[in-house]
């Protein structure tokens, strides 16, 4: 089972994209667990979204304290906010575009950094089809328990 | 319109063998509204009097079908029992839920503005005898200023809260009030109300000569008088329409009030006071004082 | 039959809409709001012709279920908390009427203090309320014991509950086969029992001196108790059907030769069985019996699945103020008479996580114990 956490604010896409990660998963036979952080929040505040998925039926249901194998960070003023590693795995890895593993320097607390940048093009309609390309090359699809 | 006592269903749909008091108010007016709903009526009562003197264990004088229900939800329970016939596709039924004051206009008053405001297709119907008789004669929002009951010695302090106007700023299908003296009054505004597709509300006033403290066989004269003096106007609301239905003769209200126990410490000038304010009401000056 | 992602609150409405409910009541809470949204939408979407009947409380909520159900027709309400506190005073009457009127319920933590997030004591606080309650561990649960809620309460005429967590089932997607219609309609025929007919009046609720209220409590009981062979029947009907069996009062769990046992329901079930997988696989005999039915309580069902094992584990998600948890407190008292150690533990009260880490730590806390438990323990303040 892998776990990929969404940060964003309120009112930004962050749901619907793990949520159409999601179907395209299901679509691919893959077993497959979407929530958002269970609060009621105004416009604007920092929410997450969490998406887990696996080859057999996913059983965890711990919310609060999640702990992710990758972090995708959809709104850079949340590095300054948050601390988006939260019970991040050992050898997880922090996903952004348009920031830089530098720039991040110990907002990153030792995660590996990726960069989205290369992987969109210029309105580039899909954004879920490119996350799942993103994850499968990243290995977080390949699911070996 | 016009109707005789001649032309009314010799059928008893409640009443025979009921267990509440001999001149019980309540169970004239429903022997009365009966004659006018018929026997595909299915009838809901909260706590009340009303709902003990129906039946007990295995016996009923309803011989329609009667559910007790709780105290606070009977026009919630009627809305439901609409929506299943409904579903069903049963039309030619009369769904009522009948409420004392308090199942009316007190502990009620929730579910009965929720059912008014969603315009559900029934009757609601307050039998008002203006105190909580069922649990011994309480004060409630229906008991008239001045009134002595069990809990306040004293009287009231302050006026009965005016369920006809509520009502009628619901806007729905039909409001009216009716007294057990004027039976053919009452059935009138009983089939009107069971011909709207909407929500009807029937206030009808019927004294408890317990609670009144008023001789058992005066309980329709009292309901009379208080009628004639023009303290309780019989009226009707139809689709917005505002009709009343019989003229009084404007007895003095005192014939009315001085000789129930409830106001039996009524001073001059409270009694004159109330005159005035029924004067005014139908615009009749001051010539009364 | 379609596999698709749903929320624990779309699968409750998806279940009654299979179940073709004729009559819909509700007044929005949270989180149990999204459940009522989605029916209302099937309803004006014209997918299920179901009238919806829009009252203004929790109380008038099922007050309209149950005069629909007593006028005959098949009838469905969602609440939690709050809503279902309010309610109280008509769950006892409906189920005093022995209407079967099926209830979906978010479980969410009570006030005070205020808390709009996941746990059991809601629906505990409704215990001895003659509802069978059945508590579903994931979102398929939650449909299948929907489709089953219907058919029990109708073959018992006992209203039903089905429990499922706030948020952690509620607003959270997981993949749900919804089954096929018509097997459906075939499964649950609509047997309807018109209590309030034109056709045959006859009086509900009349006064019951003394001479009578207690042989309808018996016989009420009685129902309850009769409930116990229903909710396995049904179960097992529904396994022969559609392929997925929820075992009935209680599911056993690699139980064969377990030693140490944890005892939960809902969703903590889920996680718990992680934690016995990962447990057996280092050798631990470690087992979980999750209970499905909480009312009626499966006495004698745990009674036998309990026998041979040494050490208990229960875990709440509840507390009963001044006793302990609640199932804690009825597993004792059903395992009376056998001499095997159980420790029960309250944790993740208004929605504080309870992660299979946490549960591993429970469960050694439970061993290091030397003595059974007079009382629960709080775990993860």
């Amino acid at each position: 089972m892998r776990e990929i956490r969404f940060h964003g604010r309120f009112g930004q896409p962050v749901g619907k994209l793990s949520r159409a990660i999601g179907q395209e998963l299901l679509r691919q036979g893959k077993n497959v667990q979407v929530f958002d952080a269970f609060a009621a929040v105004r416009p604007g505040a920092p929410m997450y979204s969490i998406l887990r998925v696996g080859d057999e039926s996913i059983r965890k249901r711990s919310a609060n304290n999640t702990s992710p194998d990758i972090v995708v960070v959809l709104d850079n003023s949340l590095f300054d906010v948050i601390d988006v590693t939260k019970g991040i795995k050992a050898d997880g890895t922090v996903m952004a575009l348009g920031m830089t593993e530098n720039a991040l320097g110990d907002k990153l607390h030792g995660s590996s950094f990726v960069s989205l940048d290369p992987y969109f093009e210029p309105n580039s309609s899909d954004v879920a089809a490119v996350f799942l390309k993103v994850l499968a090359e990243r290995d977080v699809l390949v699911v070996n328990e | 319109m016009a109707i005789s006592i001649a032309d009314l269903s010799k059928e008893e749909l409640f009443g025979q063998g009921h267990a509440g008091c001999g001149g019980c108010g309540a169970a004239v007016a429903g022997r009365q509204a009966m004659k006018a709903l018929g026997s595909r009526t299915i009838i809901t009562i909260p706590a009340s009097c009303m709902a003990t003197l129906g039946g007990s264990n295995l016996k009923t004088t309803w011989q329609i079908p009667f559910y007790h229900t709780l105290f606070e939800m009977a026009p919630a329970v009627s809305s439901g029992i609409r929506a299943a016939l409904e579903a069903q596709g049963i039309e030619d039924v009369n769904v009522v839920s009948w409420a004392g004051d308090a199942g009316t206009a007190d502990i009620g008053f929730q579910s009965l503005t929720g059912a008014a405001e969603r315009n559900e297709h029934m009757i609601h119907v307050c039998y008002d005898n203006e105190m909580y008789m069922n649990t011994g004669g309480q004060t409630g929002s229906q008991t008239p200023m001045y009134a002595i009951t069990s809990n306040m010695s004293k009287g009231k302090a302050v006026k009965k809260k005016n369920m006809l106007a509520i009502m009628q700023a619901h806007e729905i299908d039909y409001v009216a009030s009716a007294s057990i003296a004027y039976p053919l009054d009452l059935i009138a505004k009983f089939k009107k109300a069971a011909e709207k597709p909407g929500f009807s509300y029937i206030h009808i006033l019927a004294p408890c000569h317990r609670g009144w403290q008023i001789p058992a066989e005066k309980t329709i004269e009292y309901a009379r008088l208080a009628v004639e003096s023009g303290l309780f106007e019989l009226y009707e609301v139809d689709e917005g329409v505002r009709n009343r239905t019989f003229e009084p003769t404007f007895i003095p209200v005192a014939d009315y009030l001085t000789t129930q126990g409830r106001f039996k410490h009524l001073t001059s000038e409270q009694v004159v006071k109330l005159q005035k304010s029924i004067n005014v009401y139908y615009g009749r000056g001051g010539d009364e004082e | 039959m379609s596999t698709t992602l749903l929320t624990g609150s779309e699968a409750a409405a998806y279940g009654a809409r299979l179940a073709r409910i004729e009559v819909l009541a509700y007044y929005p809470i949270t989180p149990a709001f999204p459940a009522m949204e989605r029916v209302s939408k099937f309803i004006d979407d014209g997918e299920l012709n179901t009238r919806f009947v829009r009252v203004e409380s929790d109380h008038s909520a099922l007050a309209a279920a149950l005069g629909a159900s007593l006028a005959g027709s098949r009838t469905f309400t969602v609440t939690n908390s709050q809503g279902l506190l309010y309610m109280t005073e008509v769950v006892y009457h409906t189920a005093g009427l022995r209407q079967p009127v099926v209830m979906a319920v978010a479980n969410r933590a009570l006030s005070a203090p205020h808390s709009r997030f996941p746990e059991q004591g809601d629906a505990i606080s409704q215990g001895a309320s003659g509802w069978i309650q059945l508590f579903c561990e994931n979102n398929q649960e939650v449909l299948d014991n929907m489709l089953q809620a219907f058919k029990i309460a109708e073959t018992i005429r006992l209203p039903v509950m089905v429990n499922y967590e706030g948020y952690i089932q509620s607003h959270t997607l997981e993949e749900v086969e919804i089954p096929d219609e018509e097997k459906i309609d075939q499964f649950l025929p609509l047997n309807r029992v018109r209590t309030l007919d034109v056709e045959h009046p006859q009086g509900v609720n009349t006064v019951a001196s003394p001479e009578f209220y207690m042989d309808y409590k018996f016989r009420q009981n009685e129902a309850m108790e009769q409930a116990l062979t229903v909710i396995n029947n049904v179960a097992s009907d529904y396994a022969k059907e559609f392929g997925r069996d929820w075992s009935g009062l209680i599911e056993a769990y690699q139980m064969d030769d377990a030693e140490h046992v944890i005892v939960a329901m809902g969703s903590m079930v889920s996680d718990a069985r992680i934690v016995v997988d990962e447990l057996r696989k280092a050798g631990r005999k470690v087992g979980l019996v999750k209970v499905r039915a909480w009312r009626p309580f499966p006495v004698e069902a745990l009674r036998e699945a309990l026998k041979n094992v040494q050490l208990i584990t229960v875990c709440d998600k509840n507390i009963v103020y001044g006793l302990g948890g609640a199932l804690g407190t009825e597993v004792k008292s059903a395992l009376y008479g056998q001499s095997i150690r159980l420790n029960s533990y309250i944790l993740g009260l208004g929605g504080r996580d309870v992660t299979t880490e946490e549960i591993k730590k429970v469960l050694e806390l439970s061993e290091k114990t030397e003595q059974q438990a007079i009382t629960s323990e709080w775990f993860g303040l």
